[in-house]
């Protein structure tokens, strides 16, 4: 007699598993965010209702929605609390550890890794992803239909400026060929003089090549960030380099605008357009 | 030639060898300029051409820097291998020079660098102090080579720790490469500013060395003995422990922790000079600048895409000699 019972139960357990899990799915799942770059995705595409929690992160200086994080719950990329949190879905870009992906899965938690992107192709992929995962397509593809709009605007405007430039952070590092930046600089119409000669990636700016080959402007950015320090090494407290950041042209981008290499740096971009267009040395083309 | 008997030919020496590495450097760096091009911007000190700002704005204060750094971490090595008595003495190998890393960390992680720029030598300085004192005390308890050595691995992992801890601790995410250049060490970038912020004090704590040279001399046949020799000896210390707080602390304030030219340099010149503590010091000095100066040299001559970090030549030269060292010394060191 118990050993019927004790069927039953497991029987009206799996079916109710069975009948709660694909319902879940379908809708608009409840969904975590790992990290706050996958914040800004989750708090962009979803209603709050749909978020169960956000990293601790998402009301740092350095992420572009923390006004509209601020009060959501928060949880730490570890295993242990997204299982107690339960959501249907965890979306990660580089928020604690890869190894635990498989183990949210193998416990019916649906999970999105985004992927680092370096150009605007990319930014939109990842919009996609994670609104296809939400159930909240539209809201994707209206933020980049805005972005799009925005950069053939920039795009428009500028056209191709015969101007050079070079990306400074308080880390002394510049930015080449594949990166994130590299697409900003070209989105604002401008050389990036950090790629010269096929350089990829990330690497020390080097002062005397800096002197050589001066810039028609200099882009800074996470020089606004109250919580960073300047690197003691760095190029950029040299005291050429601050006096060269005084008298060129430069355009300082607030941190949060490329944090994320998400979508929103088309407000980087816009920033550069606009510094571009209100500086007489740099409007009338070559310097 | 025993130049042992003539302190100030191999002192003349190492300055000649010393003027001749500064040249050389002035005339190599990562923009491939050619002598000529080098001689045009040293004769328009001001000017605004590009060599004139590549040769005065940046070439040079980092040399006269590197120059600097490396007269006071020589002279500090040799001073306190004597005061010690101990041939493995060097603030690197003390944990001085950590030390003074995790005060100049503090000042710049806990905001008072930003208000006020003198607060990086001057914590570093007083952070140097408390690890000599340290030091200074153990060592009046028991003068054991190795316990000595021993010593300094716990207070160079303390501050490494400390120092790490800082980091770790720091609110963003974005300035990680910075700990390692505070731990290896690096005159990359560094301009005039750091020179006028850093060098009083080198050369205070310098002179303060140099004053003491007499009576290490003195102490070298044992503490009784020297005071039978009128040596003062509370004076000779505090001038070795202030001197060495000041000069090490304010160099690692600019450069990081560059590790063992203390160590080296002295060794490698006590068989030209004779084996008097006092005399060591002025070449201990020069020859400091000298391999600091080609160490650095080296760095900006590497071809690899990142620059080498300075500490990480030094320390590449100088682990293999402190363990040389080490086996030549084994039996005395108990």
């Amino acid at each position: 007699m118990g050993n019927r019972r004790r069927v039953v139960v497991l029987a009206t357990l799996a079916l109710l598993a069975l009948s709660a899990g694909p319902s879940r799915a379908q809708e608009n799942p409840e969904a975590v965010s790992l990290d706050y770059c996958a914040d800004q995705y989750l708090i962009a595409l979803a209603p709050p209702e749909q978020i169960l929690a956000v990293s601790p992160t998402a009301t740092s200086e350095y992420s572009f929605l923390a006004a509209e994080a601020e009060g959501l719950p928060t949880l730490r990329a570890s295993a242990e609390e997204v299982l107690v949190m339960a959501p249907d879905l965890a979306i990660r870009q580089f928020g604690g550890e890869a190894a635990i992906l498989p183990m949210l899965e193998r416990l019916g938690i649906q999970v999105v890794q985004l992927g680092f992107s370096d150009s605007p192709e990319s930014a939109r992929s990842n919009l996609r992803l994670v609104g296809r995962a939400l159930g909240r397509e539209a809201r994707a593809e209206a933020l980049i239909a805005d972005m799009d709009r925005r950069l053939a605007a920039v795009a428009a405007r500028g056209g191709e400026r015969e101007l050079t430039a070079i990306y400074l952070t308080p880390g002394g590092f510049t930015s080449g060929e594949g990166t994130f930046i590299d697409a900003v600089i070209r989105a604002a119409g401008l050389t990036n003089l950090g790629a010269a000669g096929g350089r990829q990636g990330w690497y020390d700016l080097n002062i005397e090549n800096l002197v050589m080959n001066p810039p028609d402007l200099i882009i800074g950015s996470f020089f606004d960030l109250r919580t960073s320090r300047m690197n003691h090494w760095s190029v950029a407290r040299h005291s050429y380099v601050r006096e060269l950041l005084e008298r060129r042209p430069s355009v300082i981008v607030p941190g949060r605008y490329v944090a994320c290499s998400a979508w929103f740096f088309v407000e980087a971009v816009e920033m550069i357009d606009r510094a571009l267009a209100a500086d007489p040395r740099l409007s009338g083309g070559s310097s | 030639m025993d130049l042992g008997r003539f302190p100030l030919l191999a002192a003349s020496i190492l300055a000649l060898l010393l003027a001749g590495a500064l040249f050389l450097g002035l005339m190599i760096g990562f923009a491939p300029l050619t002598p000529a091009q080098v001689f045009a911007g040293l004769g328009t000190p001001g000017g605004e051409s590009v060599e004139a700002v590549i040769v005065w704005d940046i070439r040079l204060p980092r040399l006269l820097l590197g120059a600097l750094v490396g007269a006071v971490l020589g002279l500090s090595g040799a001073a306190l291998q004597g005061l010690l008595r101990n041939p493995l003495a060097d603030p690197g190998v003390l944990g001085v020079s950590a030390a003074a890393g995790l005060g100049g960390v503090i000042a710049i992680y806990y905001g008072f660098a930003a208000s006020f720029a003198l607060s990086v030598p001057l914590f570093a300085i007083a952070s140097a102090l408390v690890a000599t004192l340290i030091l200074q005390m153990m060592a009046l308890r028991e003068a054991s080579i190795l316990s000595i050595v021993l010593i300094g691995v716990a207070v160079n992992s303390l501050a490494g720790a400390l120092t790490a801890l800082a980091m770790n601790l720091a609110p963003n995410p974005f300035s990680l490469s910075d700990m390692v250049l505070w731990l290896l060490g690096s005159l990359a970038n560094r301009s005039y500013t750091d020179l006028w912020l850093a060098g009083p004090f080198m050369l205070l704590g310098g002179a303060m060395l140099f004053t003491a040279g007499r009576s290490l001399t003195g102490l070298a046949l044992g503490e009784d003995a020297g005071a039978t020799l009128g040596v003062n000896l509370n004076r000779t210390r505090t001038l070795v422990i202030f001197g060495t707080a000041l000069a090490v602390g304010a160099s690692v304030a600019v450069t990081g922790t560059v590790g063992f030219v203390g160590l080296m340099v002295p060794h490698m010149l006590r068989p030209f000079v004779g084996y008097e503590p006092g005399r060591l010091l002025l070449p201990s000095a020069l020859g400091g600048a000298l391999l600091l100066t080609l160490a650095d040299m080296a760095v900006r001559l590497s071809p690899s895409d990142q620059e080498l970090k300075l500490g990480v030549v030094t320390a590449l030269l100088g682990a293999p000699f402190f363990i040389a060292l080490v086996y030549r010394t084994r039996r005395s060191m108990r």
